[in-house]
């Protein structure tokens, strides 16, 4: 009698723990749906954000530039001396400002990702970056190259871009290597720099490194990072080429 | 015979006075939840009842001891039933109505002039009760949304004990009353054992319920 009424009320737990472990597991479920969300709506305003500066950068300043360097050309000085010379130089910066103004809205635009692919902006964006002659960043693509999804290949781009502004911005870097592995099912993307690095502790608390971690998860991909103080810094992708793998 | 009876209701006498002290004791913690609260009333009333049984198992007949168990039947059923009602998560009319029902019936038992005649049924009907209100609070948990970390919960426990103390009591109230009506005296005190050893388990169980009420986590 008391072995079947302990039956009954075991049976009871375990039937509530089977419920709860549904439920909570549904309940993280809901939330990491709710994460990623609140994470593309982030990333689509951001987009947004970088497509107006980019149109205003090209339509607008660049168009007004071009107009102050058409006026300066034809400017009649009247032989004086010392103007002219002037005049060439402010037009030499006015075509330096309006080819990086340019290649800035070409930056920012997601147009070249969309027209062109991931590799073709990867690569834009490394000639521009090696233009100061600051760093020497090397692209290394092994196998044979994919199309991926033009938002996931955008949402990888950013991450890139990050990755390579916390580079410039924060390691004293003189040398990054970025090596694309196009395998069968996956993309493994690691950028290497001989920078200070720094120690992985305080991870949690570096935003920057938390965004690109949530982006490659939000990608079914998995973000890695490796550094140590004094040793340079890698950081790792490694994602799906196809959505189903 | 009677010195083996003796060492169970001394049990029951230690295990009811250590659930008096656990539950004196949570009274003030501010972990403990409210319906906890007074629930020291139970072991309180059950320790009453049992020093006047302890005296007399052990050294003299108490005259008229038996309004006492009648008394502390009565309130037993009111107290425990009332906990169920308290803590059950959906409470409605039948369970209510279920509930004085069984007030109702246990009470006109125990009032009757017939009371010794009727006391094991009134055993029986009341402890069977308390059983199946136990049960409806196990299927409103399994159905409820509200999920409790079950094992943390005092008023699991709590159901939990009453559930197996008066699941195994009430069978075996029914069977002494069988016993009585045909005379056969002698089997009684091994079934009193068992009856003795249903409430040390219920108290065991209460313990366990106060000690959670010390920490109660919710999800």
């Amino acid at each position: 009698m008391i072995f079947l009424l302990v039956t009954i009320v075991v049976f009871i737990v375990f039937i509530y723990k089977q419920k709860q472990n549904t439920y909570l597991k549904g309940m993280k479920e809901l939330k990491m749906i709710h994460e990623n969300d609140m994470l593309r709506s982030q990333l689509e305003i951001q987009e947004q954000t970088f497509q107006n500066i980019s149109r205003e950068i090209h339509d607008n300043i660049g168009q007004k530039l071009s107009l102050a360097k058409l006026h300066l050309n034809t400017l009649h000085v009247g032989g004086q001396l010392g103007l002219d010379s002037q005049i060439k130089n402010i037009v030499n910066f006015l075509t330096e400002t309006i080819a990086d103004l340019s290649d800035l809205s070409r930056s920012m635009s997601s147009d070249v990702i969309k027209n062109n692919g991931f590799l073709k902006a990867l690569e834009f964006e490394i000639n521009q970056l090696n233009k100061p002659e600051l760093f020497n960043i090397k692209l290394t693509v092994v196998g044979e190259p994919v199309f991926m999804h033009a938002e996931k290949e955008l949402i990888l781009f950013r991450i890139v871009q990050e990755s390579l502004n916390n580079v410039i911005k924060h390691a004293h870097a003189s040398s990054i290597h970025l090596n694309l592995h196009y395998a069968d099912s996956h993309l493994l993307l690691s950028i290497t720099d001989n920078g200070k690095g720094f120690s992985l502790d305080n991870f949690n608390k570096r935003n920057g490194l938390l965004n690109m971690n949530k982006r490659a998860l939000m990608l079914n991909g998995q973000f890695d990072i490796e550094s140590s103080i004094g040793t340079g810094t890698v950081v790792t992708i490694k994602l799906p080429i196809y959505e189903n793998s | 015979m009677k010195y083996t009876y003796n060492i169970y209701f001394d049990l029951q006498c230690i295990v009811i006075l250590l659930s008096f002290l656990f539950a004196v004791k949570i009274v003030k913690n501010k972990n403990t939840p409210r319906y906890m609260k007074g629930f020291y009333w139970y072991p309180t009333v059950g320790l009453l009842c049992a020093i006047p049984s302890y005296i007399e198992s052990h050294f003299f007949p108490i005259k008229h001891s038996q309004y006492l168990i009648n008394f502390s039947l009565l309130f037993h059923f009111c107290f425990l039933g009332n906990f169920i009602l308290k803590v059950l998560p959906k409470r409605n009319v039948y369970i209510i109505i279920f509930f004085y029902l069984q007030l109702i019936i246990i009470s006109t038992m125990l009032l009757s002039s017939d009371w010794k005649f009727l006391a094991n049924k009134a055993f029986a009907i009341t402890n069977f009760s308390l059983a199946l209100l136990s049960l409806v609070y196990f299927f409103q948990i399994l159905k409820q949304t509200d999920l409790l970390n079950l094992l943390e919960e005092p008023s699991f426990w709590i159901i939990s004990g009453i559930f197996l103390g008066m699941g195994f009591e009430s069978p075996l109230s029914a069977v002494i009353d069988y016993l009585t009506d045909n005379t056969l005296i002698l089997q009684h005190k091994y079934f009193f054992r068992l009856i003795v050893a249903s409430y040390i388990i219920m108290h065991l169980f209460f313990i366990k319920a106060y000690l959670c009420s010390i920490k109660v986590k919710r999800i």
